[in-house]
């Protein structure tokens, strides 16, 4: 970037764009690269240097182009299965195992080695239900701003739940089932993965709404009685887990062995 | 062809390029503009932010070396890139099969 032509004005802008990013040098290096070949490129058919090198740069797009597209670009994924939403999968089999065990030694068992066990279980379920979340949305190549608002809604309406206010417990389930809802919609959307598990995962929520409606202008107490409306979700959330699971992985190297043909 | 009337076949594109690698960007533009006999006609640093998500997604691989006294970084296809790339192209030729039933097909028979 020594001279002051036309590209070494543009890579200044360019690196002014970027220089926020982490690959900074890197898409600065690879401007350069091209921006020089093509302006080379367009002297050898016999234009003059400086009419070369502005019509590469127009050619490239704007230095606020090239910016927003790094920022949008580093936010999608891909839609592949990799190893990683394929361990995503496991942590939604692994899930519902660790809730469930967790849950009856917490209930049955004396405190004790065993019953530490138990809630150790039932907390480590709550990082593999993330671990899930994030996974699927990395499934669907990102999902989007929508998808990225519903997948942090879903984590953080459970919250509400142990508020100490039946309000706020209805406000935290509204809040989960819309979560829930907007990211069946966006994966639906999305087209990536089968509709069954997708729509039984977005039933779980509304049946909960309509349950916790029910009983809140009832009684007012339906005891463990609304976990029965999650049935469907926890079938669909398997489900997907399934799915995910056995997806062959992209970015999984080939297995060499003595058989290998190549 | 415009840049938006791309949007979700880049991938396909770049990885189905990149088959006959390593190129780097310039090369990619070079192929992508040769094989479409110029049909494509996008912005030419867009590509890069693309290849650097495929890098990330672990579908492609860069290295470095020194060209005339530049660096120059060049892309070629991982093993889950190439299965990918197989992937991408069996959906899109599903895909546009799929469309060229609707628009391919014949017109309406009208009365004579």
């Amino acid at each position: 970037m020594a001279d002051d032509g036309v590209i070494a004005a543009y890579l200044r802008e360019l690196d002014s764009s970027v220089a926020k990013l982490s690959e900074r040098d890197d898409i600065v290096s690879e401007a350069e690269d091209h921006l020089r070949e093509a302006a080379e490129r367009r002297m050898r058919e016999g234009r003059p240097p400086a009419e070369a090198e502005a019509e590469a740069v127009a050619r490239f797009g704007s230095a606020a182009l090239i910016a927003r597209m790094c920022v949008l670009e580093a936010k999608r994924g891909v839609a592949v299965p990799t190893n990683r939403t394929r361990a995503a999968g496991l942590a939604a089999l692994v899930t519902p195992v660790l809730l469930v065990a967790g849950q009856y030694i917490n209930l049955n068992v004396e405190r004790g080695f065993v019953h530490g066990i138990g809630v150790m279980s039932l907390v480590a379920a709550i990082p593999a239900f993330v671990y899930f979340l994030w996974g699927i949305r990395a499934r669907h190549g990102g999902l989007g701003r929508l998808g990225k608002i519903a997948v942090i809604g879903s984590l953080v309406a459970p919250c509400g739940a142990f508020a100490n206010s039946r309000y706020a417990f209805f406000a935290a389930v509204a809040l989960f089932a819309l979560a829930v809802v907007v990211l069946v919609v966006e994966m639906l959307r999305a087209n990536v993965l089968p509709v069954t598990p997708l729509v039984l995962l977005a039933t779980g929520p509304i049946f909960l709404v309509v349950f916790t409606l029910r009983v809140t202008a009832g009684s007012g107490d339906a005891g463990d009685e609304w976990m029965w409306s999650m049935l469907p979700m926890a079938a669909g959330y398997l489900w997907l887990g399934w799915y995910l699971w056995r997806e062959p992985a992209f970015d999984s190297a080939p297995r060499r062995g003595p058989f290998a043909t190549a | 062809m415009r840049a938006d009337a791309l949007k979700g076949h880049l991938d396909l594109l770049l990885l189905t390029i990149m088959q006959d690698g390593p190129f780097h960007g310039y090369a990619v533009m070079e192929e992508l503009r040769a094989r479409t006999d110029g049909t494509i006609d996008l912005p030419e640093g867009t590509i890069y932010p693309a290849l650097h998500r495929l890098e990330r997604a672990g579908l492609l691989v860069s290295s470095w070396s020194e060209v005339n006294g530049r660096r120059r970084r060049s892309y070629s296809l991982t093993p889950g890139g190439k299965k990918a790339a197989q992937e991408k192209r069996r959906e899109w030729s599903a895909f546009a099969l799929t469309v060229q039933r609707v628009v391919g097909a014949p017109a309406w028979p009208t009365m004579a």
